[in-house]
């Protein structure tokens, strides 16, 4: 099944109209695949993953994007995530005053709603958190504590996967998730998503570098420049990038050029 | 100079203080002075005018149409016409009088019983009790207010005396409710608090009007601390939407007494809370927080001042607000450091979210500093939510107003962050929570 299908995607920041950041992407994703998206800086990899979470400030001027057949464009981002998208966010925001298990709850209980499923109870809540929470090995403590305030950062990608792991989204898009992750935390994160991979679920994996790749194998590679996809593989595409850089891939920056 | 009282309003106010005194009957000497005194110094001041600096914001000719006399007789007053929460405050947990338009109510409460040496007093029947020290405090710290401190004391029907004798802890809060029943009736609360050398307590004063009545409710405090004490004191007021309140709170601290002060303004045609602390003596700590939020057409006016008279004094003031829709708010902070008052650390912080073009907010923090040794700052800031953080509550799936709800409860929140007693915070904070809710659903926070 197709989890994701993107058409010849055009965007640009609002307010900067005439300098595309995504120009012409397309993009096809299916239920039960990871798959990386990689690029060199600016190639549009996060522009790409908040226009898929209804960013306000990116403007969509042509193409278009399916999920599970539905036109997403439309949607609000809590209507995204209501309907099981997820973005990990490459800058987890901190959010002073609201503890991380409130904000949980109320994010889980807003999906459950949506679903038709009853409310989940304060207590059985708060055990199945505890439970995810130990798996990732994060400190009960930054439970109580308000939403990524004060966390290291290698706790606020963790917390991400968390809030993922309590959601269970149809389609995750994490956006450099291993950015900021020293080798033992990159290991372990890498683990906890390789255990949220599951066959009726989609993950897109932006990412800059190989390493993440080595614990969470994708399916698909696709190597992102001047906002459109420049070559797609296997995992050997990666390994290729990683030795060669970007350049070999036919990502060069003159490539803008031509592209645009 | 500049009296804003006419002819008829002398006329009508000087009849009415002779009511007031005939009404009263006997009564000590030096409260009948007091009261004459500040009679007439409201008739000498008159009210304040916009065209003050410390009044630039708030203009009291509104509520100066009112009857400003005492109710001659309370009323008979039904539960269903206040705040549920509010009117519930510390009901069970802590000692309580209960006060209905400017007149104590004697029982009908469940309180626990005070501890031992506790006074704690209608000030109706405390003003004859030679045994209280009542006279030592009251109006003492009111030179330089305006005129409707002085015209609490002219008027002042009831209110409480809690006496804290030294070295006495009491564990459980004193809540202090003062409901404003009758339309168009005006109020004179009164508390005076001495805490006693080296005693510790907590006061809270709840002041709530009436559903839809226009009610003025005109309250002073004046509190002692002598060397040592510990007090905090807490007041929560919301008159109703079309309600007045103004309230003084006067506080003396004498040597390393430590004095935290907290105001939570919900709701009120025009709310304006004035706040004078004096450090007199070394080594002190003097602490004024607060909450406001100023959504509908509310106007919530608080003005603050930390006078540092001796060395080696800490001083804090800290406020945040909200406010919408139509809200204004006002918040001046002031700390004078007097020449002497070194090792002086002082600093103040005030934090506003503006949540709609309509709302507006004054703020003013200012340091008068006459010492060199000195640590001092102060700082305002003005902003809108921040909308990475409601993205990101959004990108979870929680839906837009609920998530501006959440933000802007979290924000108010933090402002509890220095309240010591858990149970207190826990009800300021479901206080808050609700008050931001009923906000939300009414529109007045978009």
């Amino acid at each position: 099944m197709v989890m994701l299908s993107i058409k010849n995607l055009h965007a640009e920041a609002a307010g900067k109209p005439g300098k595309p950041i995504l120009r012409g992407l397309s993009l096809e994703v299916e239920a039960g695949e990871v798959c990386a998206l990689m690029g060199p800086n600016g190639s549009g990899k996060s522009t790409l993953a908040h226009v898929l979470a209804g960013r306000e400030g990116i403007t969509v001027t042509a193409g278009e994007i399916l999920y599970q057949g539905k036109d997403l464009q439309t949607l609000s981002p809590e209507e995204r995530a209501r309907e099981g998208i997820f973005l990990g966010f490459q800058y987890p925001v901190e959010i002073p005053g609201v503890a991380n298990t409130y904000f949980l709850r109320a994010a889980l209980n807003a999906i459950r709603k949506h679903r038709g499923q009853e409310e989940l109870d304060p207590m059985d809540f708060l055990a199945l958190v505890k439970q995810k929470a130990k798996s990732l090995g994060l400190a009960p403590d930054l439970l109580g504590r308000p939403v990524n305030e004060g966390f290291s950062g290698g706790e606020k990608k963790r917390n991400e996967i968390l809030q993922m792991s309590v959601l269970e989204p149809r389609l995750a898009v994490l956006d450099e998730t291993d950015s900021g992750l020293d080798i033992d935390a990159l290991r372990e994160v890498a683990a906890a998503v390789q255990a949220l991979r599951n066959p009726s679920r989609a993950i897109v994996v932006i990412t800059h570098h190989q390493r993440l790749l080595d614990y969470l194998v994708p399916d698909r590679v696709h190597v992102l420049a001047g906002g459109t996809i420049v070559a797609s593989g296997d995992k050997s595409l990666a390994v290729e990038l990683e030795q060669h850089g970007y350049g070999r891939a036919g990502a060069k920056a003159p490539l803008r050029e031509e592209v645009a | 100079m500049s009296s804003g009282l006419d002819a008829d309003e002398r006329v009508e106010l000087t009849a009415g203080f002779s009511q007031a005194l005939a009404r009263e009957g006997r009564a000590p000497d030096w409260l009948l002075s007091a009261r004459q005194d500040a009679f007439d110094a409201v008739l000498e001041k008159g009210w304040p005018t916009t065209k003050q600096e410390d009044w630039r914001f708030t203009d009291v000719s509104l509520l100066t149409r009112l009857e400003l006399l005492p109710a001659s007789a309370p009323t008979a007053v039904s539960e269903d016409a206040f705040d549920e929460n509010l009117l519930h405050l510390g009901r069970g947990v802590g000692h309580r009088m209960v006060f209905v338009d400017g007149r104590h109510q004697a029982g009908g409460e469940a309180r626990l019983p005070p501890p031992r040496g506790l006074v704690m007093a209608p000030l109706s029947t405390a003003i004859r009790d030679e045994a209280t020290q009542i006279g030592r405090v009251l109006g003492r710290q009111l030179q330089g207010f305006h005129a409707f401190a002085a015209l609490n004391t002219a008027f002042m029907t009831d209110g409480a005396c809690i006496d804290i004798p030294a070295g006495l802890v009491v564990e459980a809060p004193i809540f202090l409710v003062f409901l404003a029943a009758a339309e168009g009736s005006t109020s004179f609360p009164r508390t005076v608090v001495t805490a006693g050398a080296h005693s510790q307590a907590t006061v809270v004063e709840v002041h709530l009007g009436a559903g839809g009545k226009a009610t003025l409710s005109d309250a002073v405090t004046e509190i002692l601390l002598e060397p040592g004490a510990h007090l905090a004191y807490h007041s929560v007021e919301k008159p109703s939407a079309a309600g007045f309140h103004i309230g003084h709170l006067a506080v003396t601290q004498k040597a390393g007494s430590v004095f935290f002060a907290h105001s939570l303004a919900l709701e009120g045609r025009l709310v304006r809370n004035d706040a004078h602390v004096v450090l007199a003596e070394e080594g002190c700590t003097g602490q004024l927080d607060g909450i406001y939020l100023a959504a509908g057409g509310s106007h919530i006016d608080n003005q603050t001042s930390i006078d540092h008279r001796a060395p080696r004094c800490t001083s804090r003031e800290s406020y945040r607000g909200v406010v919408s829709d139509h809200g204004q708010a006002v918040w001046s902070g002031r700390a004078v450091v007097r020449p002497g008052a070194q090792g002086t650390d002082a600093r103040q912080s005030n934090r506003n979210l503006i949540l709609a073009d309509g709302a507006v907010i004054h703020a003013k923090p200012h340091l008068e500093i006459f010492a060199n040794d000195v640590k001092c700052s102060h700082g305002a800031t003005t902003g809108r939510l921040d909308p990475e953080a409601l993205f990101y509550l959004r990108s979870r799936g929680i839906g837009e107003k609920d998530a501006r709800q959440i933000l802007v409860a979290a924000f108010l929140r933090d402002g509890l962050g220095a309240v010591a007693d858990p149970a207190l915070r826990g009800e300021l904070e479901a206080i808050l929570v609700s008050r931001t809710r009923a906000l939300t659903q009414e529109g007045a926070i978009p």
